[in-house]
């Protein structure tokens, strides 16, 4: 058979079909174009290619590829930022790669085709554990060891929350800081309710009468009252947080999720972690005073909306919420019996596959522990420092809300006694499984939250799908 | 060698040389599109069935199973065998109801009235939005307190269910929504009405059939080919949604609690394979779910191959 034969039989054209075929499985069958195999983990005792004090390159500008995420506010911060830093840093030039969307799975892909970010703004509190343990960051100690600038003593306790796994510090904080309760001083004087102390913690009862007096529906009627309509809400007195932070609920009642053998089953069946988890849910789903899955309302609700009179947030929400609201407060945390802290930062880290680690390095130092740094991203309500020699001017900064409550920040962060986490004691956030545990347990949860099922119900399997994560370090299956 | 003889050749190789230009010329002209069905479909079909034998996390090479994924699907996942049981629970309630819907609106948008254009328009023009903006706006219309599709049901004290919050109204409200952008089948099964031989319906007029039965013995008959064809497509998607239930459910992986509805009442095949490929780092395990996604989707299609010679009516069938 010749190809230019215009007769091509059919014969011909199978022995062609099946020629192209053949090639192409033997093409994907040869090593795939996968991923370069990133440098092993490195875990305690073994020394990386420790850098230099991180020394700019000589000769010739470098390119380096930063990946920042969020809204477009968050793309403005990283475009100022990184020009900030270009102008003092002339030899070392930042590609600014944002994402509105997923930022993991763009981090993925990219890894998948060996061209990565150099430093990535993750999602610590979610996606760090991940990127640890599929070894897609670097080990930033080495580069903490070797740089004469660093010393741990320059930073705050809580410097290194979510961002710690295997012992091993893996991402530098880029924005967050601690937790506390927000509160709209308006709605509180418009009901007359006296506004939360900011030295004192609310017990779960003052917090739960203040927030019911503070919850509205359209007919004005609050919880309790004859003919409150629970679908119909105007403003919440309440929204506690499900996510971050949620911890306290059980920690201040002597509960835990992860015992220091790292395991789930012994203390999340405990009497004090089901309260706290059903306490949580409650606030919804059977007091009424907090948003619910079970009653959705047709306009948004959050504090930023101007009709949540408390909420439990982060730091990482007060420029927005200067943006929208004038007069708000901050108390710490409510607490039953100990009073606990928390806060998270969502670090940047560094890829193992980055090309340039020294220069990575060196916008990482200076985007989030030199002092320069650390002033401009708490100027833009980004960041609560971590820097000692910044803590007086986070509280100071004249900005909205006032310095009493600028201090409930610095207090909830600073203070190593109410400070916890999950998988303190083993040093690994959540044992670095947060994603996974969150997508298991959410459909486990979301029908103790609607009032369809009660936490202690469900505790077991909770703990035995958490269990299982956690041995297996694949995401549950069922 | 004669004249004649040398003329022959002179010729033959003309026409070789001719043919050779012509033959090559329509291999470059292909070359493209075959280059591209090479690259961006054939490539990464086989590399998947590759992959689907591994254990492959993408950040690290992939590294050989032999069957274990496919065990592991049949055997110890239990939220695979949810996501199928949705799917196909999805699929018994959509491929009917959605061929039945199409097939009513195109009987009517085949009447001879004025104006019949503007109608038609109107019933395409929602297969054309976007599934993301579709989530969104049925996500509004089917709250349960305040979505426009209640409020009239309260209003008659009928039940007035959660249609996205409820997990037994989960699947029927995908479906709902599905039914919405029915317009693409309606264009064809419009086609198919619209080549009904006339003169079939003149010959039962003269006969004394009245409008159901030209419908049974006429119209019904003719647009099998249609209805077999829309079956066909309807099944290939179904067992493949994922955009609405995505846009609905699952959409902001940062803020989003890890469920896809309530109590995962809307975890169907494909957003449960998206899930272990991208967000659980399991390509490998995600490959072998879409081979056998395919092969579930094959088998149904023979079925409803080797079934149509019962049911399907084909002009141009040689009868016995």
């Amino acid at each position: 058979m010749q190809i230019v034969d215009r007769n091509l039989t059919r014969r011909g054209l199978l022995l062609w079909a099946s020629g192209i075929g053949a090639a192409t499985i033997l093409a994907a069958c040869s090593s795939p174009s996968a991923a370069p195999a990133p440098t092993a983990a490195k875990t305690s005792g073994q020394t990386a290619a420790a850098p230099a004090q991180a020394a700019p390159a000589t000769g010739g500008v470098v390119t380096i590829r930063f990946q920042s995420r969020g809204g477009n506010d968050l793309l403005k911060i990283a475009q100022d930022f990184t020009a900030m830093f270009e102008k003092s840093h002339p030899n070392i030039k930042i590609t600014n790669d944002h994402t509105n969307g997923d930022h993991f799975q763009k981090v993925l892909t990219e890894v998948a085709a060996g061209n990565p970010p150099d430093a990535y703004h993750d999602a610590s509190v979610r996606t760090g554990g991940l990127g640890w343990k599929k070894k897609i960051i670097e080990d930033l100690e080495p580069y903490l060891k070797a740089d004469k600038r660093f010393s741990d003593k320059d930073h705050i306790a809580g410097a290194w929350l979510t961002e710690i796994y295997d012992h091993r510090r893996t991402a530098v904080a880029y924005d967050s800081g601690a937790m506390a309760l927000y509160f709209n001083i308006d709605l509180f004087k418009a009901a007359n309710v006296p506004l939360p102390d900011t030295k004192k913690r609310m017990t779960w009862d003052e917090i739960q009468n203040k927030a019911i007096q503070l919850t509205l529906d359209f007919n004005g009627k609050h919880p309790g009252d004859s003919g409150f309509d629970q679908t119909r809400i105007k403003q919440y007195g309440f929204n506690p947080t499900t996510v971050h932070g949620h911890e306290h609920w059980f920690y201040t009642i002597g509960g835990e999720i992860i015992d220091a053998n790292g395991k789930v089953e012994p203390v999340m069946t405990k009497p004090e972690t089901i309260q706290g988890y059903q306490k949580l849910a409650d606030w919804g789903a059977k007091l009424f005073v907090a948003p619910s899955a079970e009653y959705k309302q047709t306009q948004p609700i959050a504090f930023t909306s101007g009709n949540v009179a408390m909420e439990e947030q982060g730091v990482w929400n007060l420029g927005r919420t200067n943006e929208v609201i004038k007069n708000w407060g901050v108390a710490p945390f409510p607490a039953q019996q100990t009073p606990c802290s928390y806060g998270q930062y969502s670090g940047q880290c560094m890829t193992q596959l980055s090309k340039h680690k020294n220069e990575t390095w060196e916008w990482m130092y200076w985007a989030s522990l030199s002092k320069e740094g650390q002033t401009y991203l708490c100027d833009v309500g980004l960041l609560q420092p971590t820097r000692v020699d910044l803590q007086e001017y986070f509280v100071n900064n004249g900005k909205s809300p006032a310095k009493e409550y600028r201090q409930v920040f610095s207090d909830e962060l600073n203070n190593g006694q109410t400070l916890k986490w999950p998988g303190e004691a083993e040093q690994t956030f959540y044992l670095g499984w947060r994603q996974y545990w969150l997508d298991a347990f959410g459909p486990l949860y979301d029908p103790v939250t609607r009032g369809k099922k009660q936490f202690k119900d469900i505790a077991a399997e909770v703990a035995k799908t958490m269990d299982t994560i956690i041995s297996t370090g694949q995401p549950a299956t069922s | 060698m004669s004249q004649t003889l040398r003329a022959q050749l002179v010729r033959r190789r003309w026409r070789r040389g001719l043919g050779f230009q012509e033959a090559l010329f329509g291999w470059l002209v292909v070359t493209p599109a075959v280059l591209g069905l090479i690259i961006f479909s054939l490539y990464p079909v086989v590399t998947s069935l590759y992959l689907s034998f591994t254990r492959y996390d993408i950040v690290s090479p992939p590294q050989w199973i032999g069957l274990q994924n496919y065990v592991k699907l049949t055997t110890g996942d239990m939220l695979y065998r949810k996501s199928l049981g949705v799917t196909v629970y999805y699929s018994l309630l959509a491929i009917p109801s959605s061929l039945i819907v199409a097939y009513s609106i195109a009987l009517l948008m085949n009447q001879r009235v004025r104006g019949i254009s503007v109608y038609r328009t109107c019933w395409y023009l929602p297969s054309l939005v976007p599934g993301v903006a579709v989530a969104m706006l049925w996500g509004w219309l089917l709250n349960r307190d305040f979505g426009p599709i209640n409020y009239p049901l309260k209003l008659l004290d009928l039940p007035a269910p959660g249609w996205l919050i409820d997990p037994q109204w989960t699947v029927p409200s995908l479906v709902l929504i599905q039914l919405w952008g029915v317009g693409n089948a309606v264009l064809i099964f419009l086609a198919g009405l619209q080549g009904v031989p006339q003169h079939l319906y003149e010959a039962a007029e003269v006969d004394g059939a009245g409008w159901w039965h030209r419908f049974r013995n006429v119209t019904l008959p003719m647009t099998t080919p249609i209805i077999f064809f829309n079956l066909i497509i309807g099944i290939i998607q179904s067992f493949q949604v994922f955009t609405i239930v995505y846009a609905l459910f699952a959409n902001d992986p940062i803020t989003s609690n890890g469920e896809a509805g309530p109590e995962n009442a809307a975890m169907v095949y494909v957003l449960y394979l998206y899930r272990n490929a991208f967000q659980n780092f399991q390509n490998g395990y995600a490959s072998a779910m879409a081979w056998v996604l395919f092969l579930i989707i094959t088998v149904l299609t023979i079925i409803a191959f080797r079934t149509q010679g019962r049911w399907v009516y084909y002009e141009t069938k040689k009868t016995r």
